[in-house]
């Protein structure tokens, strides 16, 4: 019973990317194009033509870059699940990390070495300190934090973008008025993830990216602290009955969230923008969302989900050829987690079809 | 501009930027009190804007275009109502979802129907046709009356509706009690299911009216970037509203005046700019509605069983 438990919870997730992929499919059937050529393409424009593309990452390098992207805050939402937390907010703890980024590594300009760690130090304790504003006022006054992370992410939108950016650190401040850039300066040599082969833009993100996912992994199921931030979203009552200070763990699991946010903010910033950009490209925290749920929460399902949609927003682009917009992913996307708050339906079947023993079928609520 | 012609143009832009957050807003109120939270009001107003437009563009009348949006409302309410109502998904998620799912099926669409990623093209709209054209004629107060469109009106009279509905009639009250404590509910013999799905239906033909005022009503036409967070922004009126119809109303206005009051400041008196920056104009309503949530500013609660699904005992 247990074993098929888990088949299932593994199949869900992967019947709702099917069932995106050939609803899209019925679309682009729909505008009168041919699905089966668009997926052709998309997979050309992911993994390369040929095998000697895929293993020069012409292709796959730009997929893994996009797929190293979601990881990072398809984990910091992850993170919060796991101590039950719904983090909305992780769009403007990107921001915030992206600009703490951009500014640090124009002032710092030491050498790589130094440089990198001490931003992405920075990073972190200052996104991880703004995802705690919302855990700090559930835990204080019981307001649901999926309101505050929204409010949050606005306030962090406007402040970042019409004020810092266009003000106090933009690059005519810096770089003297006659420059039409917009945004700020861009980062020292010193500060940058450069790219790690010739002719991609992939960088040292990826690896950034899967160092995260271990430390995640090791921290939820190896140590004291991943059992309290289990417990605690598993059920809270039964949490603060053994004992262990929910409210800390709540403020403890947003910091660890919003820390990871900020880490693809400054990715971001870092490896391919290389300073913060006058129109911020939108999106990376809902992404992230998308990927934790159809990751099925879990840190290891977050990596594979984020990496197979990395290669199919990769492979998008190629899809433009045929007059299929790149933003077609987000249609992907959105109907498979769809299909994840629906999943009692494919639970029911799925049910329904391995069982052999007659009787009402108890499904798992998500 | 002296002062009186001032006052009116910040008042009747007032309206005219406010009434696509009104009216979402109260597609957030009429969901959230019969206990649904609807997060997907962003992307019902992407989806009413864009078939308001497709509507009006093959007919060439924008009443079409706007039954039309209405219709696409209806339907992802439906959608999201048969997640959390029926199959009780996660509301959350399944918002998140028709958000995602909105920002590129109209990519999409705008793509499929008129070849550009950009705006669609003009189309027959209630843009500049006021309700009463004679009244904008009168010099001063007539500015006010040129902004009056169909959309505007509604924004002014629905909270009203809304008011009497929830808090007036036998319906209103039974679908509140749905969202303050479904089991007593049914006890007492009120559908709860039904009562939800009337309540989320509702819910996405307003957030798609209200993305049909900014295509058809502000402008003529669909750019690719609306509704550009007006859905959450509505969403924190009607907490700031404290989940009433004419709190939301209020907030509405109170948070568009920070937007508008910072446009005029920026032509009147630049300035100002420097002290005090325009972000600050534009993050303030969310700053605001975190201190009303925390109890700074009067206590906000939202409905007892509001996001939690509903099963009958059987």
């Amino acid at each position: 019973m247990k074993k098929r438990e888990k088949i299932i919870d593994f199949l869900v997730p992967v019947l709702s990317i099917l069932l995106g992929f050939l609803i899209s499919a019925i679309m682009i059937k729909a505008t009168g194009k041919s699905p089966l050529q668009a997926y052709k393409l998309l997979f050309q424009g992911s993994f390369g033509k040929s095998i000697y593309d895929f293993f020069t990452f012409k292709q796959s390098g730009e997929a893994l870059l996009k797929g190293a992207q979601l990881t990072l805050t398809g984990l910091s939402v992850a993170v919060a699940f796991k101590g039950g937390l719904f983090n909305i907010g992780a769009e403007g703890q990107f921001i915030v990390g992206a600009i703490v980024a951009a500014y640090f590594g124009f002032i710092l300009n030491i050498s790589p070495w130094v440089n990198i760690p001490i931003i992405l130090i920075l990073v972190m304790l200052i996104s991880g300190a703004y995802a705690t504003i919302a855990a700090f006022l559930k835990v204080k006054f019981g307001i649901h934090e999926v309101i505050i992370t929204i409010m949050l992410n606005w306030i962090a939108i406007h402040l970042v973008e019409n004020w810092i950016v266009v003000g106090p650190f933009s690059v005519q401040k810096y770089i003297g008025s006659a420059t039409s850039a917009a945004g700020t300066p861009n980062v020292q040599d010193t500060s940058r993830l450069m790219p790690l082969f010739s002719g991609t833009r992939l960088n040292a993100s990826i690896f950034i990216a899967i160092v995260a996912v271990v430390i995640i992994y090791i921290l939820l199921n190896r140590t004291v602290l991943g059992y309290e931030i289990q417990a605690t979203g598993k059920n809270i009552k039964a949490a603060k009955y053994v004992g262990i200070n929910v409210g800390k763990t709540m403020i403890v699991s947003m910091f660890i969230s919003g820390a990871l946010a900020g880490l693809g903010g400054a990715c971001y910033v870092l490896g391919t923008e290389k300073h913060f950009p006058g129109v911020f490209p939108g999106g990376f925290g809902f992404d992230g969302i998308t990927m934790a749920l159809i990751g099925g929460g879990s840190p290891i399902g977050t990596f594979f989900t984020s990496i197979f949609f990395g290669f199919v927003r990769a492979g998008a682009t190629s899809m433009q050829l045929m007059g299929v917009h790149k933003t077609f992913t987000d249609i992907i996307q959105g109907i498979a987690t769809l299909f994840i708050a629906a999943q009692m339906i494919i639970r029911y079947f799925l049910m329904k079809i391995g069982r052999k023993e007659k009787g009402p079928i108890k499904v798992m609520g998500g | 501009m002296n002062i009186a012609q001032t006052i009116v143009s910040i008042l009747s832009s007032l309206i005219k930027f406010g009434t696509p957050i009104i009216i979402a807003s109260l597609g957030g109120v009429m969901a959230e009190n019969a206990g649904v939270v609807n997060l997907a009001l962003e992307g019902m107003m992407r989806m009413g804007g864009f078939f308001a437009i497709f509507g009006s563009y093959i007919s060439g009348n924008p009443w079409i275009g706007l039954l039309f949006g209405m219709a696409i409302g209806a339907l992802a309410g439906l959608l999201h109502g048969y997640i959390s109502i029926s199959l009780r998904g996660n509301q959350i998620v399944s918002g998140v979802a028709i958000n995602v799912f909105a920002l590129g099926g109209m990519t999409f669409f705008l793509e499929r129907y008129f070849n550009t990623t950009g705006h669609s093209p003009s189309v027959n709209s209630f843009m500049n046709s006021p309700i009463f054209p004679n009244l904008a004629r009168i010099p001063v107060i007539g500015e006010f009356f040129k902004e009056l469109n169909i959309f505007v009106l509604l924004a002014l009279v629905l909270p009203f509706v809304i008011h009497f509905y929830l808090y007036k009639t036998p319906m209103g009250l039974r679908h509140r009690a749905v969202g303050e404590h479904p089991e007593a509910a049914d006890t007492l013999g009120i559908n709860v299911y039904r009562m939800r799905y009337f309540a989320v239906i509702v819910s996405g033909i307003l957030a798609a009216i209200a993305g049909a005022s900014m295509s058809i009503g502000q402008l003529d036409l669909f750019d690719n970037h609306m509704p550009a967070g007006l859905g959450f922004i509505a969403l924190a009126a009607m907490i700031f509203g404290k989940w009433k119809p004419i709190g939301a109303l209020l907030a509405s206005l109170f948070f568009t005046l920070a937007s508008v009051v910072q446009i005029y400041i920026q032509t009147l008196a630049p300035q100002v700019l420097n002290i005090i920056p325009r972000g600050f104009f534009l993050a303030l309503p969310y700053i605001l509605t975190i201190l009303v949530l925390a109890g700074f500013v009067g206590k906000a609660e939202a409905p007892a069983a509001d996001g939690l699904p509903y099963e009958k005992e059987s």
